[in-house]
């Protein structure tokens, strides 16, 4: 991409692991995505229909599934924008392999994530348009000081300027595409999605300035919109919430479980994908560094949480930490800190960083630990007030475990499509560095 | 008349028309303004009594627009507060399952008709020279008292019985003992000690209502009384009393002869040989030491009262009159509970009748007999063939089922009559609304029908008949109704003449052995089972346990451990032929040995109370136990486990509550709480007293009357969630349990404010915290971020279990909440606006939750106008504000 940069970005060295029917198991797959999906739809219209009380929360922990895979995959969606974006500032052309799945994770997460904060309110009917500072009669406005307004605005300007930077980048595949396929009836679509692009040189010389661009704004974007949904609890009373140390730990957790998620992804991709390229095992290895990294941070900020609770004194941040070593959340705790700290140690041998077998596996338990924590976060401090005596409880109902899956059968299912109709791997600039 | 004409003359009338409707061009003022004269929104109140059996209080309920909403205290007669039962009858006047008309075997027909065949069958058996019982529950009733007494006298056949569903065994022995028809209840205005035997008098007691006010009344005045309570059981009582002395309940015995010895010694009084005899046998078990009970009786002597409650047994009772009358309690002033015992209407004579089951005729007034039954009465009463059974009552109740001839009766709120409250002055009920069914009729009604058709006269109205009873003068009527009591001239003194030869005839029957001892309570807020239809009361939790919906019986910890029983796990106790099954829950404050359970379950199951899952200990007992309500039972682990709904007030005995009880530096530092530059207008303060709550729960009940709040159901209790916007729960201090009520603070510095995303919680000028509900889309944001945790969520459209008829009984002035809303306490915002709109704001209001507390634990003041009013609260009281290090500032004050 860059024209200094020489490197061979991509090799055709990957050992390929997967070796079945991969067209029937695409379909199977993308089968049980839909199921998944389904159900997930059938929970959602009955909670729309009969109310939130079909649901475990209760007075105490009234926030849960729904505020746990809100933040997921929210997490999730960061992690696509920084692997494109910051990663393109940083000239680490490795990215391509990633980007595009990324990418198309960070929207199709998005739209999840903004799905959920719909749902979990009372009113849905009421809560998708109240928020908005519309002009009306009775000189209502919404309430600035509330974190969730500050949500409502910041999740679909990163929604947005997620979507024009995986258009962008897509446009000259577009048009290539658009060649490639003359007879086919999608060769006039991808003509129309490419915007005539040519492929003249002032038309890639724009091209990469706006991307350039783009990449600039939407880094400190990941940066504020994860913000803003750790504000959402730190800028609480709640003990466990109320942390200064939220925006960055949550942005660092973010980039960990969306590292993981897009490591599965591409794997899946791969698997299920186009057979031309494979992920190099250099790239694979790359990315397995980042999440080490990202996995150290999180024992960091682990310990950093314990630490403030002992500094301080705080009595209720002092009882949650004993909850959490010795209490009700000790399990859960324990699950957390084995699934994103000690696991994902494996990934100092050489060995497993290279092997897609065991990166899939603990991007997947990397994924489960992360679900974890933020099912903590959200439940475990509910769960105590401060008040004396204010011991709550809380356990899923079918329908909350059905939204979940059908959150992710959602993902799948638009993913799986999107991989077959999209040109998922940036086919010009790999030529482009191949030929460099 | 041609075309051209028509149509010039149309046209013409048109032009005028449409000139003549012109607006005038003069300014005029529509007459918008709210006038306080011929308003029709206006609150009316009327003066009118109910009861709960013979516990009769004058109350005061408020109407709108002819519907009684909310059912108050009467000032007038020194009782504040009201009991959650006589609020809750206001439910029970609209209850969807109400009978609508008369059924004679399976039919409907109307009430003229029914009546007639009722008395027709009554004249039937007359002839025969047959019994006709009629029985009803125990009553104060003057006017009923005398219509009874007339058709009694009218013939010899007709018997009534006060059906007493718990047996008072006091009231027995006072009339073996003392020569006294009824249970003595002192006047605690003289009393500086009042020892309790097992008696739950601020609890489970009838006249609970008016031990709570006098008590607190005392507290007030400064002049406080001591209460010490002797109990195996964990009652209301213990958990409020100064000093709890917790023993097994076959101690007890032991433990009294042994202070009645020590005190009759120090008192050099003479004990009869024999009595004293039988002490010293009794005595050799007790390991208590009494020398501070010995004292703290001898320093108050002539102001003692020893009280025994109704599950003790004949010998603690008996023991209990014999040191009162050594202390000589009998000497200060006392009321006798009206009507509260009759030799004629024994039980054991309802028993002897029953023998011959088919040549009586049973007439049920009011009175679920098949529900009240033992096991063997219920037997008994099967046997009598159907025709021979006909019922008056409310609802579609067992003994309805079970009756050849069911006729609706008229609720209290709607029929009159009359009853005897404890200062023995009489109350005339009014009919505060038109009967809401025609064919219905009230007891008295009957009664005076009865009379006239047996003596052959014409039918006269009741309203006649009972203003004649009293021999007022018109205008001293108007008075009587409008003040809400006739003064009674009758003399309250009555004499006292101990017979100490009866006394050892109590002593003679011996224990079985057995595993446990089975107290039984009636339930607080369901009573012996008559308020168990509604289903408000069945969600208020018990203070002590949190329980609600279900009736769990309490178990110690020692037999816990021995038949290894957690929460939830199902029991059976038996005793002698029957068995009950039942969940239990552990209460480790329990006597070793001790079980406790609680009547009034386990008796309605309908659609609109579908969750009615309870035990009935009535079936538990037979003949020989009718009138204890304390069994030597057997239990036994059974296989089943039962979810226990619980709302959350537990009593925290092992939480350390420094950290509810602000550091002591917020103690001393008051002067912040009064900061108030804000607000130029009005800021609403509550300063709740828990030295003087004791935790009854009034509040809550009242708080839902108040502010329309739907029941949510047993389901929902057992997912957590409820709708009561009070919360209660006990805490350890150093100077004993605390009854801690905690509603919405109303912060200055509100959480719940700075996080809602439509701005539907906000802060009103006179500093109050307002949701608006309509505005409200249900993020729950504020429920997380409340540190109280007080704002409650419509999980479901909750409002519907108020059905149609019962919509009726909303209060008009507050909003009905929807699906997916918040909603928390208003301070009865309702109640501040209505005032601030034709009074002076000066002046005080009262909140719901106020106006229902009997001991006057909650003021609710104006920081800008009652500045000395509140320092005189607060006294020299501790003066804490919940979470204080939050620095949310809220305008709820605790006094500790």
């Amino acid at each position: 991409m860059n024209k200094s940069n020489t490197n061979i970005i991509f090799k055709f060295t990957g050992k390929n692991e997967f070796t079945k029917n991969h067209r029937l198991n695409y379909i199977i797959f993308l089968s049980i995505s839909i199921i998944l999906f389904l159900q997930g739809a059938i929970s959602t219209w009955l909670t729309f229909s009969i109310g939130l009380g079909i649901w475990g929360i209760n007075d105490l922990v009234c926030w849960a599934f729904d505020i746990t895979n809100f933040v997921f995959w929210i997490g999730l969606a960061h992690s696509g924008t920084l692997i494109s974006a910051i990663l393109l500032l940083l000239r680490q052309n490795w990215r391509s392999t990633y980007n595009k799945p990324a990418e198309t994770m960070t929207l199709i997460s998005i739209v999840i994530a903004l799905t959920y904060p719909i749902i979990h309110t009372g009113r849905p009917w009421l809560a998708w348009y109240w928020l908005f500072p519309y002009p009306n009669e009775m000189a209502l406005m919404p309430n600035f000081k509330s974190a969730l307004i500050w949500d409502y605005f910041a999740i679909p300007i990163y929604f947005i300027v997620s979507l024009v930077f995986w258009y962008l980048g897509m446009i000259p595949d577009f048009a290539r595409k658009s060649k490639e396929l003359t007879v086919s009836k999608l060769s006039s679509v991808y003509s129309k999605l490419s915007l005539g692009w040519n492929g003249n040189s002032m038309q890639w010389n724009i091209f990469r300035q706006t991307y350039l661009l783009l990449a600039g704004i939407a880094t400190p974007l990941v940066i504020a919109v994860h913000s803003i949904v750790s504000y959402d609890f730190s800028v609480t009373l709640v003990s466990g919430w109320h942390l200064t140390i939220f925006p960055p730990y949550f942005i660092a957790g973010a980039i960990f479980s969306g590292c993981a998620f897009v490591q599965v992804i591409t794997l899946l991709k791969e698997y299920f994908g186009a057979k031309k390229y494979r992920i190099s095992n250099e790239n694979l290895e790359k990315m397995n560094k980042i999440i080490l990294t990202f996995s150290l941070l999180m024992a960091y900020v682990y310990i950093t949480e314990i630490f403030f609770a002992f500094y301080s004194g705080n009595k209720y941040e002092l009882n949650l930490i004993n909850r959490k070593f010795y209490g009700d959340l000790s399990l859960l705790f324990f699950l957390v800190v084995l699934s994103n700290f000690i696991i994902p140690q494996l990934l100092w041998f050489f060995k497993f960083r290279n092997s897609k077998l065991i990166s899939l596996l603990i991007s997947l338990i990397i994924l489960f630990g992360m679900w974890l924590e933020r099912y903590m976060i959200v439940v475990g401090s509910l769960k105590y007030d401060n008040l004396v005596g204010m011991i709550g409880f809380y356990f899923p109902t079918v329908y909350e475990l059905s939204l979940l899956f059908g959150s992710i059968g959602l993902f799948f299912m638009v993913y799986l499509i999107l991989i077959k109709v999209l040109p998922m791997y940036s086919d010009l600039e790999i030529e482009f560095s191949l030929s460099k | 008349m041609d075309r051209r004409n028509f149509i010039s003359i149309t046209f013409g009338s048109m032009m005028l028309a449409l000139n003549a409707c012109r607006q005038s061009q003069d300014k005029i003022v529509p007459n918008v303004e709210p006038s306080r004269f011929y308003s029709n929104d206006d609150y009316l109140y009327y003066n009118t009594v109910l009861s709960n059996k013979n516990a009769a209080f004058a109350v005061k309920v408020k109407t709108k627009e002819g519907k009684p909403i909310k059912i108050i205290g009467n000032n007038s007669t020194q009782i504040i507060g009201m009991d959650a039962k006589l609020q809750a009858t206001i439910y029970e006047l609209l209850h969807p399952d109400r009978l609508r008309m008369p059924r004679i075997e399976d039919k409907e027909s109307n009430l003229q008709y029914a009546l007639q065949k009722v008395f027709d069958k009554l004249y039937n058996f007359i002839n025969l020279g047959k019994n006709i019982i009629f029985i009803m529950s125990e009553h104060s009733s003057r006017f009923l008292n005398k219509l009874i007494n007339e058709i009694k006298s009218l013939n010899s056949s007709i018997k009534f019985f006060n059906y007493p569903t718990i047996y008072s065994n006091e009231a027995y022995l006072n009339s073996e003992l003392l020569g006294v028809n009824g249970e003595i209840i002192p006047d605690l205005s003289n009393i500086k000690l009042f020892i309790s035997i097992e008696a739950d008098i601020l609890g489970t007691d009838k006249f609970a209502l008016y031990y709570q006010n006098v008590i607190s009344e005392r507290k007030e005045n400064q002049a406080d009384i001591k209460l010490i309570t002797i109990e195996s059981a964990f009652t209301l009582t213990g958990l409020n009393s100064n000093k709890r002395i917790v023993i097994n309940k076959n101690n007890i015995e032991s433990l009294l002869s042994d202070l009645i010895l020590q005190v009759a010694n120090k008192l050099n009084y003479n004990i009869p040989v024999k009595i004293t005899n039988k002490l010293l046998q009794i005595k050799s078990n007790n390991t208590f030491d009494l020398n501070d009970l010995v004292y703290d009786i001898l320093d108050n002597r002539n102001q003692v009262f020893i009280k025994s409650g109704t599950v003790s047994s004949y010998k603690t009772t008996a023991l209990t009159i014999l040191l009162n009358i050594i202390l000589n309690s009998y000497q200060n002033r006392m009321y006798l509970a009206p009507n509260s015992y009759d030799k004629s209407e024994h039980l054991l004579e309802l028993y002897r009748l029953l023998e011959r089951p088919k040549d009586i005729l049973i007439i049920s007034l009011d009175t679920d007999l098949f529900y009240f039954a033992s096991s063997d009465l219920y037997k008994k009463l099967l046997q009598i063939p159907i025709e021979n059974i006909i019922s008056f009552s409310l609802l579609q109740d067992s003994t309805a089922r079970n009756s050849f001839i069911n006729i609706p009766l008229k609720h209290s709120l709607e029929c009159w009559g009359d009853a005897q409250v404890l200062n023995q002055n009489y109350v005339i009920r009014q009919p505060i609304i038109e009967p809401l069914n025609s064919e219905s009729v009230s007891i008295e009604e009957l009664l005076i029908f009865i009379k006239s058709k047996i003596i052959n006269k014409e039918n006269t109205n009741i309203y006649d008949e009972l203003m004649s009873s009293y021999h007022l003068s018109e205008e001293e009527w108007i008075n009587a109704l409008i003040n809400g009591y006739i003064n009674n001239g009758e003399n309250l003194l009555f004499n006292i003449n101990f017979n100490p030869e009866k006394f050892l005839d109590f002593f003679d029957n011996d224990e079985g052995s057995s595993h446990a001892n089975l107290l039984l309570f009636p339930s607080l807020y369901l009573g012996d089972g008559s308020y168990s239809t509604i289903p408000w009361l069945n969600e208020l939790p018990d203070p002590i346990t949190g329980v609600c919906w279900l009736n769990p019986v309490n178990i110690s910890q020692n037999i816990s451990k021995k038949y290894d029983l957690k929460e939830g796990d199902v029991i059976k106790i038996s005793f002698k032929d029957n068995a009950v099954t039942a969940p239990v829950i552990i209460n480790s404050e329990l006597a070793d040995d001790t079980i406790v359970g609680y009547y009034g379950y386990g008796r309605y199951s309908n659609k609109s109370l579908p969750n009615d899952e309870g035990v009935n200990f009535y079936n538990l007992k037979d003949i020989s136990s009718i009138f204890l309500n304390n069994l030597l039972v057997n239990i036994e682990k059974t296989q089943n486990r039962i979810k226990i709904s619980k709302i959350m007030s537990y009593v925290h005995s092992n939480t350390n509550a420094n950290h509810f009880i602000c550091d002591k530096m917020y103690e001393k530092q008051h002067k912040h709480f009064f900061e108030n530059k804000k607000y130029f207008e009005n800021k609403w303060i509550m300063i709740i007293d828990t030295t003087k709550c004791i935790g009854c729960n009034y509040c809550i009940l009242s708080c839902q009357i108040e502010n329309n709040i739907p029941f949510v159901g047993m389901d929902e209790i057992l997912r957590g969630r409820n709708l009561h916007w009070i919360r209660h729960y006990v805490i350890m201090t150093d100077k004993g349990y605390r009854n801690i009520m905690v509603m919405c603070q109303h912060c200055e510095n509100a959480p719940c404010e700075k996080v809602c995303p439509v701005s539907a919680s906000t802060h009103s000028e006179d500093g109050l915290n307002e949701t608006t509900y309509n505005r409200c889309v249900g993020t729950r944001y504020c429920i997380t971020n409340c540190p109280y945790k007080i704002r409650k969520f419509n999980y479901f459209n909750y409002a519907s279990n108020f059905t149609k008829s019962l919509n009726l009984m909303l209060n008009p002035s507050v909003t009905v909440r929807s699906r997916g809303v918040v909603e928390k306490c208003s301070f009865c915002v309702q109640r501040i606006n209505e005032y601030k709109r034709f009074e002076d704001a000066s002046e005080k209001i009262e909140t719901a939750c106020q106006e229902a507390c009997p001991t006057g634990a909650i003021s609710f003041l104006n920081l800008k106008y009652h500045q000395d009013a509140i320092e005189k609260i607060i006294g020299n009281k501790h003066l804490v504000r919940l979470l204080e290090e939050y620095n949310t500032g809220p305008s709820v004050w605790y006094l500790l």
